[in-house]
């Protein structure tokens, strides 16, 4: 793969152009997977404010009664989004459904332990404790690439 | 929930369903053969076996109706199961397939049966999310290590 970094003094927004084969390697992919979490923002309101968030800094999404919110390291910001929308718009990058009403980000996840019942249980880099329903397992696998 | 989602949601639950099914029809096939060849159970001809096959998907598919109820606890979880299993074998097997006499004797011995083939079907499973976590776990340090 070849990387070319152009330095520009005073651009508005960084670009990043990925030229690669009609049917990409699976590596590639998973670039742009990863990119893509930078390209493309959430909306999520805090306090009658509204502020753009990029995926990346999603650890996880839950849906509440209805309501859905987004969980970063230490903020949570709610989306006017159902979890099925976001679940479509992120289904590209590292977030993978791990129960009815959960949706993880991959990149947050610290270590996975498996409980009694078939469930898995995911242990986030922000310290916070997720279950892996028994239904959901095997797609959470298979985001790992197993 | 969106098409899409909805198919992909149905093919995972119905993946695990097949496993499932396939693990513990493998399981009880066994153990009856065991016990049939030390003259233990009636011979094994292909109607049990087709009855088998119909007993454990019915079980699977009311495990999975049953997966939905809101259980937090994972015990509660096991003990709802172990009834879906036991409903299942005791009602259709005993009741409509007359594998054994409705006696209190054999309903001990056939639920013995079932906690084991129970109990070796979720630990099979259980042995697989184990090595599934202990694999994520591994990638997830070589990961960690490459950012290093």
């Amino acid at each position: 793969m070849k990387l070319i970094v152009e330095r520009i003094k005073n651009l508005p927004e960084v670009e990043v152009l990925v030229r690669c084969k009609e049917t990409p390697e699976k590596e590639t992919e998973n670039l742009i997977a990863y990119l893509e979490q930078y390209s493309l923002n959430l909306i999520g309101s805090k306090a009658g404010a509204t502020y753009p968030i990029s995926p990346a800094d999603v650890c996880y999404i839950e849906s509440v009664d209805d309501r859905t919110f987004l969980y970063l390291e230490q903020r949570v910001y709610e989306s006017p989004l159902k979890l099925y929308q976001i679940e479509e718009l992120l289904q590209r990058m590292p977030f993978v459904r791990i129960g009815k009403s959960v949706i993880a980000n991959i990149s947050w996840v610290e270590s996975v332990r498996p409980l009694l019942n078939g469930k898995l249980e995911v242990k986030m880099q922000n310290t916070e404790k997720l279950v892996v329903n028994r239904h959901y397992v095997k797609a959470f696998r298979e985001k790992f690439e197993l | 929930m969106s098409e899409n989602s909805r198919k992909n949601s149905s093919s995972k639950k119905l993946d695990e369903l097949i496993l499932v099914d396939c693990v513990s029809y493998t399981v009880v096939s066994l153990i009856l053969a065991f016990l049939s060849f030390f003259d233990l159970v009636m011979g094994l001809n292909p109607r049990v076996l087709f009855q088998l096959f119909a007993v454990t998907t019915l079980i699977c598919f009311l495990m999975y109706l049953t997966s939905f109820l809101p259980i937090e606890s994972p015990w509660a979880e096991m003990l709802v199961s172990l009834a879906d299993v036991g409903v299942v074998v005791l009602g259709v097997g005993g009741g409509i397939f007359r594998w054994f006499p409705w006696q209190a004797k054999y309903i001990w011995m056939v639920s013995g049966v079932f906690v084991i083939v129970y109990f070796i079907t979720y630990g099979i499973i259980l042995l697989q999310n184990k090595i599934a976590s202990d694999q994520i776990n591994r990638i997830l340090q070589e990961k960690r290590r490459e950012q290093k």
